[in-house]
């Protein structure tokens, strides 16, 4: 054997001895691997999600309770946005700010942005609130929870379960109503769009069941709010008929406010957050009087020192909201009936109704002409003052066909453009890309 | 093979100091004295014994000392040394009369001499090479692969050498225009404010194109926008990248694509940046001193910030509307205030002073350094005061273990101020109005006069704003190698990145009459606070095995394991309202309000195997596979995985080549690569979850949050990646050329919710996208000149992507995002919207009338109906985000000492939306174009007549070129630096961001909303700001 051989086949010995101890060792960091594989890799991966919970959370009957209230919530947010845009839109509220992603609500063209700010933006955004979103949301909450107490959950798991689906189905109604009012059409859980009378109609069926169980639980409160409610929307769908004789049962004093707080943005008083405290808006139609001349109170508004975010406009707050962030708003009132019940009887009946409101508001009784026009022209007024910034005008701009003031055309002051002649809203966008029900 | 070469190399040093040969841990006991005797070590023997030979390495060229250079002597296995900082040597145990030395040194071509034992003063001189394939490179395994193995591109930037040449404000403009395909996108020019890092262009729709940062092989924070959110828009500023201190980093690799960074795991799709930090070496101990003052400033603001109008119809009155005809009022607001004795911007100090000392033997290496820095912008409440400490140590107990430490610390208070939708100096100057002038106030309107024609309200008021983040961060990672057998090795590594935010936003009781009137309410002051704490973990365990089946053929087998966690906890509270002045805490604050807190985590599990295969050293094959799982990944994904395989061929080193390979060839490698990696959802994502919020009377309810997707998992990206590096002319000129091809399968889409689901508040993701992206990437390097007096180095980069949307969500063909969509056929947020062919003026409305629009093929169709409803459809009008950049550098040495060093950036194929130009003409209108109608381009005036709608015209081509640093430096020569008592010394003069060319009549072609959607709005951000720095440095 020669030398040269005999190296070769040393070579060939080590390179095996290493091939033999690479595999060894292989495996053996494939076992330690492999015992780490072992131990239980989700306890390494869970993590705390401490600022959320499964949606399952409400569908426990355990939480009734915490899911009707929590509907309650979401609607008295999703209200308050709902009062400022339509205020905003309307001739209540004035624009005083640079965020020139607001602007399209008082300058009116709003309509013709359907991806813009109405669409997305939440209930707590003070200045450029959102409205469809927001509204949505709240009607969801209201008709799942509705939902899970009418058709899954017993009495037996839910000892107050006809209480809570009283109270459920009022918001739900309330969340349609408002839909109805400030939306041209709307969708509800990805289905196909329905107009306003369709809204109307949902908001109706929602209102009867609580009066239906609110009577059987005896919750005066909810069948009053709900006689309100049912009386808007029958009023909206035309049926004056029916609108009277709910409006006719709400007790005087009756009031269902939003019980806002000002712990908490969500909780604040919308209209008085965005004008006198955050000074983004202001009120746009200052102390209108009735035909006797007279400052309404209802109505009244007072100049603030809040800087307006642009610098050139003059905040001034609504009387009725001056108090601050816990302020509260009115949902539903023995006021709004009563106008339902004036606009539905029309003739002396309207005008009993509404000098009644005015007495109580320290005013001059109206004591002019009783005919059809004469009578719509004043409750029109009336409901413009003693309703003032509780989110019906804009909607009432609509359904009187009321001219544009300012026309459509004239320059939007201050920040450029022209005015719009935005009323409802389009479905937005994000309803429309995003549901398959839309075409 | 080279590297076990490079490894039995420093075995054979430590054992020759350490003769005894013991092994093993004990040695670990004596480091503490170990090291303090090291630090005073007496630096040289002035004469050489017996069998000793000792000598000096200098650089070709310039003749500076080259450390850590391998002294090896020829024929006699393990006697040899490394040069120390001076580029000196000595090696003992030398046997025989006459031997050959071989030094070869990282980068350098390496050279040979035969000397006489004995001697005293040999001199090598190195040649630096354009390409080098022996550099080791982080890529995930242990202990890194040569880059001959690799079949990627990995980028490397020399740190410590672009920080010798030019004062180097952060990390971010290290990387800045030095590596193909990365791009630095910076969020305003704003000190301390950080950038988008983007490598590779733009290949996903909805998650964040951040890579991957390591700092010595830890994970840490990479976010880009943390902090207050003093741009609005949802944006913040302040980049975690930028608090490590450049002059404490040694090098910065890239590693760019999926094939790249398929070992990194589910997180790694945008790429991986590691951050390699100083490390001492064996020697003398060094210390270096450096001191830098100088100014930062906006360069030509009188001319940048826009001059504004409104018309006159009559003396007393100026109206921003062109319903009337009238003479132009204009004003540009930084003239009137300079005038005026009161300058909107300043010229801001720069004060920075760093200290390191350095150094070692064998057993320990350490480094520490220490700097202290002081930062003003050109805004008056615009600085950044930053401490950091660091301290590194490399022990080497043994031949089989290496334990190396790294602990840095950073102290720092970044202040900012309002810019963008903030409002500020910008806003306000930007949007200046003349009708705000006191001439046209009304009587008694006090407000109106202190305006003097500022937007709405006068910068004084903004600097009552305290807008800032304090940091406190803590880097700390251990890493042991073990190296049991020659042919088997183990690192683990274990790391943690806390970083503790203070996030607080205060405006004192005011009382300054005018700042207090312009607060108004929030005259008598609040506070907000957010403190953040981010705490990132790393667990790294990594083992390869080495053998070699025959002489010719190598094996690597690698096997790893990396855990990683992240918690994020807050705690933030806001107190309005403070009963007087000198009141600054949430708790003197007479209404509190905002009290939140929370916290959420993620981990990753992932696990990698790969096996190479090299051939003589010259052929590399490489397959690996890697799974991972995510506590982001939806409940019915469990884990994912992702191959890799590559191939690596040194063409130059094979004989067949070399016969027909031109000689001016020195080095050629040809590569290609195949990887996957991934990019997780973003946490919390795939739950379908409702949040709690405050409800009536005090209680706590539930509003639903996230709509959730079971399904959801990580983004895949497939790349592959071809290319060639060489050089050529006696390794003088180099390239490095890469063509990649990336597909996302599954890019994660974010699309709104239908509110009518009752989730509308939060957006969905699905994996429904796919998206390719395609590109090439070249670099270029030489040395024209290089003699002793003088040099003259260029070196140019190109980076070019392309980007196409292939499937969006099944249904779609287009998603909407304002003026900017994703499109099918098109690159992931190009522009669309309404463009405008044609329109008539009407000279008796003195509007625009009768507009046409692009239908789509180009041709005209009406734009608006009869209500001004935009009818015309959306038509691609661009990029949004640059196709090509890349940066030309040059270097010349002149009269031996000095060099002026200059780079130049630049980026093209993208429009911008200037929406300075928008604001003013469609929402304020004060610019000069809407108030002359008759002198306006009808096609331009129609648009601006449209409430915003129509706005093709403020979407404009943004390509620049822009002369980012230009440097003169003087390297003092040893003589007369010895006369300090110092080994070294030099002065530089360092200006950065000195001139623009472009065509984009905008204020900055750069600047962008760093968190908001990726695409290029300019709007009253601060432009990149000009600085003149000079350096003094000092070696000891």
């Amino acid at each position: 054997m020669t030398s040269i051989q005999q190296k070769t086949r040393s070579a060939e010995a080590d390179a095996r001895l290493r091939t033999r101890r690479g595999a060894v060792s292989l495996a053996a960091l494939v076992a330690i691997l492999g015992t780490v594989v072992a131990c239980n890799s989700n306890d390494l991966l869970a993590v705390d999600t401490p600022g959320t919970v499964p949606v399952s959370m409400i569908d426990d009957p355990k939480n009734a309770e915490l899911a009707v209230n929590s509907a309650v919530a979401d609607f008295e947010c999703a209200f308050g946005a709902m009062v400022a845009v339509e205020g905003i839109i309307s001739d209540e509220l004035a624009d005083a700010q640079l965020g020139a992603a607001a602007w399209p609500y008082d300058r009116r063209d709003a309509n013709t942005q359907p991806g813009g700010s109405y669409g997305v933006n939440l209930c707590n955004n003070n200045q450029t609130p959102g409205i469809y979103n927001p509204l949505s949301t709240a009607r969801w909450d209201a008709d799942h929870a509705l939902d899970n107490l009418s058709n899954k959950w017993t009495d037996a798991e839910v000892p107050n379960r006809q209480e809570l689906i009283a109270k459920a189905a009022l918001y739900a109604g309330f969340s349609y109503a408002a839909l109805g009012m400030s939306m041209c059409e709307a969708a509800f859980d990805l289905g196909p769009q329905v107009d306003q009378a369709g809204m109307f109609a949902l908001a109706e069926e929602r209102f009867t069941t609580a009066i239906t169980t609110g009577q059987a639980t005896s919750q005066p409160d909810i069948v009053n709010a709900a006689y309100v409610g049912r009386a808007r929307v029958r009023l909206f769908q035309g049926n004056k008929t029916g609108a009277a004789e709910d409006a006719a049962l709400v007790p005087a004093g009756f009031v269902l406010n939003a019980a806002n707080d000002a712990s908490d943005n969500r909780l604040y008083n919308r209209l008085y957050a965005i004008t006198e405290q955050f000074g983004f808006y202001t009120v746009e139609s200052l102390n209108p009087t009735t035909e006797r001349g007279e400052v309404d109170p209802r109505s009244a508004a007072t100049v603030t020192e809040t800087r307006p975010a642009d610098a050139k406009s003059v905040i001034y707050v609504p009387n009725k909201y001056a108090d601050g962030d816990a302020a509260p708003t009115r949902i539903a009132s023995y006021e709004e009936a009563q106008l339902i019940l004036a606009e539905a009887q029309g003739g002396a009946a309207a005008v009993t109704a509404i000098n009644g409101l005015r007495a109580t508001a320290g005013l001059l009784p109206y004591t002019g002409p009783t005919d059809d026009a004469s009578i719509q022209a004043l409750v029109i007024d009336e409901r413009r003052r003693a309703l003032f910034l509780e989110g019906f005008r804009n909607y009432d701009l609509q359904r009187f066909n009321l001219p544009f003031n300012p026309a459509v055309g004239t320059p939007f002051p201050l920040k450029g453009g022209t005015y719009g002649n935005t009323r409802c809203l389009p479905l937005p966008d994000i309803e429309r890309f995003n549901n398959p029900n839309i075409t | 093979m080279t590297q076990t070469g490079s490894v039995s190399f420093a075995t054979h040093a430590v054992r020759q100091r350490h003769p005894t040969g013991r092994r093993g841990w004990p040695r670990v006991a004596n480091l503490a004295l170990t090291l303090a005797a090291t630090l005073f070590a007496a630096p040289v023997v002035a004469q050489n014994p017996p069998g000793t030979v000792s000598g000096t390495v200098v650089v070709e060229g310039a003749q500076r000392p080259l450390a850590g250079a391998q002294v090896a002597v020829e024929g006699q296995a393990g006697v040899g040394t490394t040069t120390d900082a001076s580029g000196r040597f000595r090696i003992t145990g030398i046997t025989g009369t006459s031997v050959t030395i071989n030094v070869r040194a990282l980068g350098y071509r390496p050279e040979t001499q035969t000397v006489t034992v004995g001697s005293t003063n040999v001199r090598f001189i190195l040649s630096e090479r354009a390409v080098e394939l022996n550099q080791v490179v982080v890529t995930g395994t242990a202990g890194g692969e040569q880059v001959r193995s690799l079949g990627t591109s990995v980028a490397q930037v020399n740190v410590a050498d672009v920080v010798s040449k030019t004062a180097i404000p952060s990390v971010e403009a290290v990387l800045n225009g030095r590596t193909p395909g990365v791009v630095v996108l910076p969020g305003t020019g704003q000190i301390g404010a950080g950038a988008n890092i983007r490598i590779r262009g733009m290949g996903t729709l909805s998650l964040s194109s951040q890579p991957l940062v390591y700092v010595d092989g830890i994970r840490v924070n990479n976010a880009t926008g943390s902090g207050n959110s003093v741009q609005a828009f949802g944006s913040g500023v302040v980049s975690r990248l930028n608090d490590f201190d450049p002059s404490e980093i040694e090098s910065i690799e890239v590693l760019k694509g999926p094939a790249a960074a398929t070992l990194y795991g589910t997180e790694a799709a945008r790429g991986v940046i590691n951050i390699i930090t100083k490390k001492g070496s064996a020697g003398g101990t060094k210390f270096s001193f450096q001191f830098q003052g100088g100014a930062n400033w906006f360069q030509n603001a009188e001319g940048r910030i826009a001059t504004n109008y409104c018309v006159q119809p009559t003396p007393d009155q100026c109206l921003n509307s062109n319903a009337e005809a009238g003479p132009l009022l204009g004003l540009n607001v930084v003239k009137q205030e300079e005038a005026r004795g009161t300058p909107i911007f300043r010229d801001g100090q720069v004060r920075n002073y760093a200290m390191n000392v350095s150094g070692g033997n064998n057993l320990l290496r350490y480094f520490a350094s220490g700097e202290i820095g002081s930062n003003e912008g050109a805004e008056r409440t615009n600085s950044r005061n930053q401490r950091s400490v660091r301290t590194n140590l490399s022990i080497t107990p043994n031949s089989k273990v290496d334990i190396s430490t790294s602990v840095g610390y950073i102290n720092s208070n970044t202040q900012l101020s309002c810019e963008a939708g903030c409002g500020g100096a910008m806003w306000e100057s930007m949007y200046s109005n003349p009708a705000n002038l006191p001439q046209f106030c009304e009587a008694g309107n006090v407000g109106c006069t202190y305006v003097r024609g500022f937007q709405s309200t006068p910068p004084i008021a903004f600097n009552q704003l305290y807008d800032a983040q304090l940091l406190n961060r803590l880097t700390a990672s251990a890493t042991i190698q073990w190296r049991p057998f020659t042919w088997m090795s183990h690192r683990f590594a274990i790391g943690t990145d806390y970083n503790n935010e203070g996030n607080p936003e205060t405006v004192p009781y005011l009382t300054n009459d005018t700042a207090a009137f312009f607060w108004g309410n929030y005259a008598k002051g609040y506070r907000y606070n957010n403190q953040h704490q981010a705490t990132y973990n790393t667990y790294d365990y990594t083992g390869s095995l080495n053998f070699s089946p025959t002489s010719t053929l190598s094996s690597k087998t690698s096997l790893g394991v990396q855990y990683y966690t992240r918690h994020d906890q807050f705690i933030q509270g806001e107190g309005d309202f403070f009963p007087a002045p000198g009141l600054q805490t949430i708790d003197a604050a007479g209404t509190k309000v905002g009290l939140r807190d929370g916290w959420s985590g993620n981990n990753t599990l992932g696990y990698y195997a790969q096996e190479q295969l090299g051939w003589k050293d010259r052929l590399y094959v490489t397959g690996a596979a890697r799974v991972d799982n995510n506590s982001s990944f939806g409940s019915d994904v469990k884990w994912v995985w992702y191959p890799k395989a590559s191939v690596s061929y040194v063409a130059s080193e094979d004989p067949w080549v070399q016969g027909w390979l031109p000689k001016a060839f020195s080095s050629l490698r040809l590569r290609g690569a195949y990887g996957a990696s991934g990019q997780q959802p973003a946490l919390n994502t795939a739950l379908k979850t409702l949040t709690p919020v405050a409800g009536p009377n005090g209680q706590g309810v539930l509003t639903p949050n996230t709509l959730g997707n079971q399904d959801l998992k990580p983004e895949r990206v497939e790349g592959l990646e071809l290319g060639f590096e060489s050089s050529m002319f006696s390794d003088r000129f180099g390239i490095d050329f890469t063509y990649f091809h990336d597909r996302s399968k599954d890019a994660i889409l974010s699309r709104s919710v239908a509110p009518s689901t009752g989730f509308g508040a939060q957006n969905q993701y699905f994996n429904s996208g796919q998206i390719t992206k395609q590109g090439i990437e070249l670099g270029l390097k030489g040395s024209i000149v290089n003699t002793r007096d003088y040099a003259w180095d260029v070196s140019f980069t190109l980076g070019t992507h392309s980007s196409k949307i292939n499937k969006l969500n099944g249904v779609d063909t287009t998603i909407d995002l304002g003026s900017a969509s994703h499109r099918i056929g098109y690159a992931p947020f190009d522009w669309f919207s309404y463009k405008v062919l044609s329109a008539e003026y009407d000279p008796t409305t003195r509007r625009a009338i009768n507009s046409m629009c692009d239908n789509g093929r180009g041709q005209p169709t009406p734009c608006l109906n009869d209500n001004g409803g935009v009818i015309a459809p959306k038509v691609f009008l661009g990029h949004s985000i640059p196709t090509a950049e890349g940066a030309f550098t040059t270097t010349v040495r002149f009269l031996r000492n000095f060099s002026v060093y200059a780079m130049a950036d630049y980026a093209t194929g993208y429009k911008r939306l200037d929406n300075n130009l928008r604001i003013r003409c469609q929402i304020f209108y004060t610019c000069a174009e809407y108030l002359q109608p008759e002198k306006t381009n009808p096609r331009e005036l129609v648009q601006m007549q449209t409430n915003g709608t129509l706005r093709d015209f403020v979407i404009n081509d943004a390509k620049y070129l822009k002369l980012r640093e230009v440097s003169l430096s003087y390297d003092v020569p040893t003589q007369l630096a010895a006369k300090a008592w110092a080994k070294n010394a030099g002065f530089t003069l360092s200006a950065r961001n000195l001139h623009t060319w472009t065509p984009y009549t905008g204020l900055d072609p750069e600047s962008e909303f760093v968190s908001g959607t990726p695409v290029n709005v300019d709007q009253a951000h601060m432009p990149q700001l000009t600085s003149l720095v000079l350096t003094i440095r000092l070696g000891y």
